[in-house]
């Protein structure tokens, strides 16, 4: 089990989310959304972002402030840029030639990439996926990250987009659009200390209504709750808080 | 020269290379596309190369970097190399 803080944290989905008495969650999605303006990017500057970049920059530039932007950096998202890696792999198998752009957004780090670029950020950046765990992976990351350059506070983002057209027929009831940012630290921050940990499983039970990290944000950083677990076929993740 | 083909060019240059803040009118024909003008940079030479060959069928493979400069340099030399190999490739 390890220790930190959460010193700052920022959630954006476009649909509203009510977790239900049985403590699972519904969501309202529609296709009407649209990802908000980012702030503090010239916008000539912004013209190269992909959706997802947009989506994490958005989420990291709330969660941080103009006066420390300097973080190590964590990406975890579950489909990353598989849409626009598709579309790539079509162009070549086509025969057709392949966007420039699109080809450099296709890389999996390019969200924080781009945050270096705009805020002047030097310090390691890290990019994982792990199916329906990646909160869970996306956490362990950081804090090993944490340990590995201690002194330095790491910001997480995790964020994703549903599946898009032939590959959409994979999406499960949990997909939808949202960004998640979280700063943590091992500094001691008032009362936002938690505990974390791993365990691997055989036979765990995952329940798919909405992603971990909206669970993770209504369910335990809104409200009173002490705990939170997530756990999927293969592993169990569990968060608490701890009282000073 | 083709004044639709030339309007054709500068939607087609702001669909593709995300020139959000550009309308048509900001876009003079004989401006500099690349570096001051505009202010377009390599990758978006690469963009545009790619997207007008798959637009327009034209392909640039064989041209010498200076052609290349010449025919990107502006909505008139751009109008002026596309119509050109339209032409001779009908």
């Amino acid at each position: 089990m390890v220790t930190f803080s959460i010193k700052s944290y920022f959630f954006w989905t476009p649909f509203s989310v009510v977790e239900t008495e049985n403590n699972s969650f519904v969501c309202d999605k529609s296709d009407d959304w649209k990802i908000p303006a980012l702030e503090y990017i010239e916008k000539r500057n912004q013209r190269r972002l992909n959706k997802l970049s947009r989506l994490v920059l958005y989420s990291a530039i709330k969660c941080t402030t103009p006066e420390k932007r300097n973080y190590v950096t964590v990406l975890s998202s579950r489909n990353g840029e598989i849409n626009n890696a598709l579309r790539i792999l079509q162009d070549i198998s086509n025969d057709e030639l392949v966007s420039p752009q699109m080809f450099v957004n296709s890389v999996y780090n390019m969200p924080f990439a781009y945050y270096s670029i705009f805020f002047g950020n030097n310090l390691p950046s890290s990019a994982i996926a792990s199916s329906e765990s990646s909160l869970g992976y996306g956490f362990l990351e950081a804090v090993l990250n944490l340990k590995r350059f201690p002194g330095y506070d790491v910001l997480l983002t995790c964020a994703d987009f549903p599946l898009e057209n032939e590959l959409g027929v994979l999406n499960d009831k949990s997909c939808l659009p949202y960004s998640f940012s979280v700063i943590i630290s091992n500094d001691n921050y008032g009362d936002n200390r938690i505990s974390f940990d791993y365990e691997m499983l055989k036979d765990g039970n995952r329940r798919n209504d909405v992603p971990d990290a909206v669970k993770f944000y209504y369910s335990f950083l809104k409200q009173d709750k002490e705990i939170f677990i997530s756990e999927t076929s293969d592993s169990r993740f569990t968060w608490k808080k701890q009282s000073l | 020269m083709n004044e639709e083909l030339k309007k054709e060019l500068k939607e087609f240059l702001i669909k593709e290379l995300s020139l959000e803040d550009v309308t048509v009118d900001d876009i003079k024909n004989d401006e500099r596309l690349f570096n001051e003008g505009l202010g377009l940079d390599s990758i978006d030479a690469l963009e545009l190369g790619v997207a007008i060959q798959k637009k327009y069928g034209i392909k640039l493979k064989g041209k010498s970097d200076k052609e290349i400069k010449s025919y990107f340099s502006s909505i008139d030399s751009l109008a002026e190399f596309i119509s050109r190999n339209l032409e001779s490739n009908s």
